[in-house]
């Protein structure tokens, strides 16, 4: 059915099909918390875990489940997963958890998810599957620290906390506010679709 | 007075899109035009004030008393689904040409994160009954009103020249970062 | 079966599974997760009762008092080191959440911590830096506390706004100086 070696499948979450500057996906998450670099790695390996299982359980179930109730069934499955996934984030890394909020939970629409489970999971193997998941969970976690990143330095002059800039910088306030998420995903968004003209 | 406050700032101080930043995947999508901008808002108000109501009866009267807060994204979810399945079977039965209008984007209310961060705040903030139905009308109305702004501008928009990376969702990005600027006047406008 | 069976039963035994996935997982976390609140709950009340050792819970519905002791003192009269309050400011963008200490004759400010807040960061969110908190310690309880706009003095009980957040600066005064009469009220009823 698909020619692509099985090593394509993964890879291509982190540029060809990356969810957040190709896809469009998880754009809610993307925003709202990446004013800090390490923020945004817990996010995206939040989301990754999440993405992963889902669809894992998804592909191993998807002859079983009835068509009509598939949406339905899907969300109950990424529901609980996210609620472990927030649980343990609650009981080990408590101050991620608050740092993260409503977002932890928000995981559960987070349009990557319902995106790649209707698009791939639902209709492949549990490897090809895993493998989809694991690419697009890291492309997307990978985003995230770039975003992350870009806005805590411009922002807040340090990176992962570390000051790195504030010797010789005054930060940009405006970087951590929303209008400051909004400019970086829009401009990196703008950039990638240059690079990838430039390439083809 | 204070139902007042919360509604009104709702819509503008605590803007779902432009300060909490949800429902931005279906506000980059449906906001090119205006006549499906809007629609889609109302659509979206409806759906958030339900929401509102039927989760606030499910978490107090049922989750909290039998104290299993752990299952609240569960069933909020369940609950969005089914209300957006609802509206649809309903749409399509009654309003024919309105359920044509909308489309593909009515299904993708159940994952637009701001009806869940509708009840996932609503519950945070412990809101009574009324609190909660004023802030689902709220917060829908602001999603509308930002919305209808962002179309109005891409509408405009269509008629100059964008760099090609960064026509559609790129400029729509950087527009919405302008009026988060503006909306942040906002703040502190009203002490809740 | 028809189309609604199968779509009920499907979800159903969907949601069952989750559900008990779902009880079991909470029952082994929630140790966890409630040790980390008494954790993060004692760390602050180290903070800002230098030298805490233990804590007790004033019976109140209305506020969250804690007298807090060393009751490794050799003088008992100086076991109890004061009461460390728990109160809620109307902020600019939303509730903050401030744990404030004084002494145990209620007269004098030690000092608070901010625990909860959504203040805009690099101007309401500066509420958390020392060199506004300092402002605060040893002044008086019984008298309010006065916010100015320029250099403020401390035997006025005075403080000085965070320029360009004066609305989250008066927000955390207003509801320190609330709190202190109410809580003296609660703690003397409980005597």
């Amino acid at each position: 059915m698909d020619k692509k070696p099985a090593i394509y499948h993964f890879l291509k979450g982190f540029w060809d099909e990356n969810p957040v500057l190709v896809q469009i996906l998880g754009t809610c998450p993307t925003l709202a918390v990446t004013a800090t670099a390490v923020n945004g790695i817990g996010m995206g390996l939040a989301t990754t875990f999440v993405l992963v299982f889902s669809c894992v359980v998804i592909s191993v179930l998807r002859k079983l489940i009835p068509n009509e109730v598939r949406i339905g069934v899907f969300t109950v499955i990424i529901a609980t997963f996210v609620t472990l996934a927030d649980l343990f984030l609650k009981a080990y890394f408590p101050d991620l958890s608050k740092a993260l909020g409503p977002f932890v939970p928000l995981i559960v629409v987070n349009c990557i998810i319902l995106g790649r489970i209707e698009a791939f999971a639902s209709k492949n193997n549990v490897w090809l599957s895993f493998l989809d998941a694991l690419g697009n969970g890291f492309g997307f976690t990978l985003t995230l620290i770039v975003m992350g990143s870009i806005r805590e330095l411009l922002g807040k002059g340090t990176w992962f906390g570390i000051p790195v800039l504030l010797s010789f910088y005054k930060p940009m306030l405006v970087m951590i506010l929303p209008t400051g998420a909004f400019f970086t995903y829009g401009t990196l968004m703008g950039i990638s679709n240059a690079l990838k003209k430039i390439k083809s | 007075m204070k139902l007042l406050l919360l509604f009104i700032a709702s819509i503008i101080v605590n803007n779902f899109v432009l300060s909490y930043f949800l429902g931005i995947c279906p506000f980059i999508g449906v906001s090119k035009r205006l006549d499906s901008a809007v629609p889609m808002g109302f659509a979206v108000t409806f759906v958030m004030t339900m929401t509102a109501v039927i989760t606030w009866i499910i978490n107090q009267l049922i989750l909290l008393k039998l104290n299993m807060p752990y299952l609240q994204y569960v069933a909020f979810i369940l609950v969005i689904a089914s209300l957006v399945q609802f509206v649809e079977m309903f749409l399509k039965k009654f309003i024919p040409s309105l359920y044509k209008a909308f489309g593909i984007y009515l299904p993708l209310i159940t994952t637009n994160c701001a009806i869940l961060g509708l009840a996932l705040l609503e519950a945070l903030k412990n809101y009574n009954f009324l609190e909660s139905i004023v802030f689902g009308v709220g917060s829908g109305l602001g999603y509308t009103l930002s919305m209808a702004i962002m179309a109005g501008i891409r509408e405009q928009l269509e008629l100059s020249n964008i760099p090609k990376p960064f026509e559609n969702a790129a400029i729509t990005l950087i527009t919405a970062g302008i009026l988060a600027l503006a909306f942040m006047g906002f703040s502190g406008m009203i002490a809740l | 079966m028809n189309i609604s069976t199968k779509m009920i039963v499907a979800l159903t035994i969907v949601s069952i599974i989750a559900g008990f996935a779902l009880a079991f997982a909470y029952e082994y976390f929630k140790v966890k997760i409630a040790d980390n609140a008494v954790k993060a709950l004692n760390e602050s009340i180290g903070a800002v009762i230098p030298g805490a050792i233990s804590k007790e819970l004033i019976p109140s519905d209305q506020m969250t008092i804690y007298k807090v002791y060393d009751k490794e003192l050799n003088d008992p009269a100086k076991q109890l080191l004061g009461y460390a309050i728990v109160t809620y400011a109307s902020g600019y963008q939303g509730s903050i959440k401030i744990l404030v200490s004084v002494t145990p004759d209620f007269s004098k400010i030690i000092t608070f911590r901010v625990l909860e807040h959504s203040e805009t960061p690099g101007l309401g969110g500066n509420i958390v830096n020392p060199d506004f908190i300092n402002q605060y310690e040893g002044l008086s309880c019984d008298k309010q506390i006065i916010v100015i706009k320029g250099p403020s003095k401390k035997e006025n009980n005075e403080i000085s706004a965070i320029s360009g957040a004066t609305i989250s600066s008066r927000a955390v005064t207003k509801a320190l100086n609330e709190s202190f009469q109410k809580a003296k009220a609660i703690v003397t009823a409980n005597e």
